[in-house]
């Protein structure tokens, strides 16, 4: 199907690098962990002029437990 | 450029190359015995997967660039293998969260977990004080909770989750589920009780009132700003802004089940045949399942609102939880049974007598632990003050 | 980051924030900041057009923001 791409490098996985393999490797998370953003920003939608009405949408944030089939 | 994208929940249906997240319960062995459980857990099912074919499932996730997968059951602990195999899929670069009543965390496991950014840890709890908890998942589970937090909080492990079922009967303690959790530096997680497996038998007298159903969700738009939900509130969205989230149903789309059998479910909550998508032992294996079984086409195709269209909420509600429609015998394409607009309740009386499907398959104790629910009288407020006031203590 | 079929998916271990790149332009702009000397260029050898600029600006900042990208140089 259109869109599976079963080469797509892991390279870019943010902070993910594979440790020795049990629970007591150091994390190896290097990436800065920001602010949390407002998420609702990147939510909002109609809420601008025409012509920038995309400029929301390109781009939307959510937590990982944000969708609904998880217990 | 091109015209705008589209809004997410249109986007899915031409499916996506892995699932978002994916619960992958690994077995229905369970020390405990909740009279709400999902999974209808208790005795271990003959058939589940070996170790080794656990670990060619987490090779695939590899594969798939799946980003985490919830371990649940049952509990998932009590699987010998667990932490060898939440140690292979890290080392696969397969992030965990297991989902766990707390009954084998000891202070060393905690001090193993604190120390991994790959790994995070889910405990059950339904109710804020003994009582509460108790009643409805057995003598000593919340001691066992309540000890698993504070073991990972001595530990150093923060941000760990407390996740709640939201019942009629601890509907009023969100600030005090708040504050345990603030007490022990994990996250609230509340999230909606649903017709499923042995919950179905109990849901009519478990699931909040409307009344409540209203004030969970004015809690959550006051105080929930750290409290996840798990998405799991969408269908309260009728009532004005909707709470952070895909708000959609997840089913088939951004998530599935995968069941302690190598059973591939649209959803945690909708265990039951019509749901099937298949079995990760055949051919192909789960990646074949995810991208290509027909009950994933069928559900990944955009929606028409059904008997819910004209209702204007709809397009905040999207007409609510499929598994709670199937559950309590409603048609999939009208209103959730707690609808805001109370169109459910009609609907449920309109379905009256008719018998609604039964969950499956059912791995319950035959002798389960004793919890108290149906029997007990209601909440004690003294409880405030004495955990144990009201509360008979027994055995098993 | 997981190229999907509208663009991409990205998700932060340690924020637990995930990034939908609702368009596959903006997971082309993305991939390429590294060889690029600044997001415009970027975003101009993916052509991107003037008009649209400001809305990939936007983009690419909310994934600073969340730290899903950096600034080269950034600690």
């Amino acid at each position: 199907m259109a869109g599976y791409n079963d080469s797509a490098t892991g390279t870019s996985r943010a902070g993910l690098e594979p440790p020795a393999g049990d629970l007591t490797a150091p994390s190896s998370g290097g990436v800065p962990v920001a602010e949390e953003p407002p998420a609702d920003d990147a939510l909002a939608e109609g809420t601008l002029a025409d012509d920038v009405l995309a400029e929301e949408l390109l781009v939307e944030e959510i937590s990982i437990d944000g969708m609904c089939g998880v217990y | 450029m091109t015209a705008a994208p589209l809004p997410l929940a249109d986007q899915f249906q031409h499916g996506l190359a892995a699932p978002i997240c994916l619960t992958w319960e690994l077995t229905y062995a369970c020390n405990l015995s909740c009279v709400h459980c999902l999974s209808s857990s208790g005795r271990r099912d003959p058939g589940e997967l070996s170790t080794a074919e656990c670990e060619a499932l987490i090779d695939e996730f590899e594969r798939m660039q799946v980003f985490y997968v919830n371990i649940g059951g049952g509990e998932p602990t009590v699987r010998p293998d667990f932490w060898h195999l939440v140690d292979y899929a890290v080392a696969h670069r397969v992030g965990v969260k297991f989902s766990t009543n707390g009954i084998k965390i000891t202070p060393e496991v905690a001090r193993r977990l604190a120390g991994s950014d790959y790994v995070d840890v889910q405990i059950s709890l339904d109710g804020a004080t003994e009582q509460v908890n108790d009643a409805v998942r057995g003598t000593s589970s919340y001691r066992t909770a309540i000890r698993a937090a504070a073991t990972l909080a001595a530990a150093g492990f923060r941000g760990f989750k407390l996740s709640v079922v939201v019942t009629r009967h601890n509907a009023a303690q969100l600030d005090q589920f708040a504050e345990l959790a603030d007490q022990y530096g994990a996250q609230l997680r509340l999230t909606r009780l649903r017709p499923a497996g042995r919950g179905a038998a109990v849901w009519h007298e478990l699931r909040p009132t409307a009344g409540q159903q209203r004030a969970v969700y004015d809690w959550l738009t006051i105080h929930g700003e750290n409290v996840l939900t798990g998405d799991s509130f969408f269908h309260l969205s009728g009532y004005g802004q909707a709470l952070p989230g895909l708000n959609m149903c997840g089913a088939g789309r951004v998530v599935c089940l995968i069941d302690p059998v190598g059973d591939v479910y649209a959803c945690p909550f909708a265990i039951h045949d019509s749901f099937l998508a298949g079995n990760v032992r055949g051919d192909g294996g789960f990646a074949r399942v995810w991208r290509e079984s027909r009950l994933f086409a069928e559900l990944r195709r955009p929606q028409s609102g059904g008997a819910c269209a004209s209702c204007s909420a709809y397009d905040a509600c999207r007409g609510g939880c499929m598994a709670a429609k199937f559950f309590t015998g409603l048609p999939l394409d009208g209103p959730d049974p707690e609808c805001v607009r109370g169109h459910g309740e009609a609907a449920l009386a309109r379905v009256g007598g008719v018998t609604p499907p039964r969950p499956a398959p059912d791995h319950s104790r035959r002798n389960p632990v004793r919890v108290t629910i149906g029997r007990r009288r209601p909440p004690d407020r003294a409880c405030d003050s004495d955990p144990l006031a009201g509360f008979t203590a027994r055995t098993g | 980051m997981r190229p999907e079929s509208f663009g991409a998916l990205l998700y932060h271990y340690g924020t637990r924030r995930l990034s939908f790149l609702k368009d596959p332009t903006v997971l082309t702009v993305v991939r390429s900041l590294a060889d690029h000397p600044t997001a415009r260029s970027a975003c101009e050898s993916a052509g991107v057009t003037a008009r649209a600029l400001p809305a990939y600006e936007r983009a690419l900042a909310t994934l600073a923001r969340s730290a899903m990208i950096r600034e080269r140089g950034a600690p």
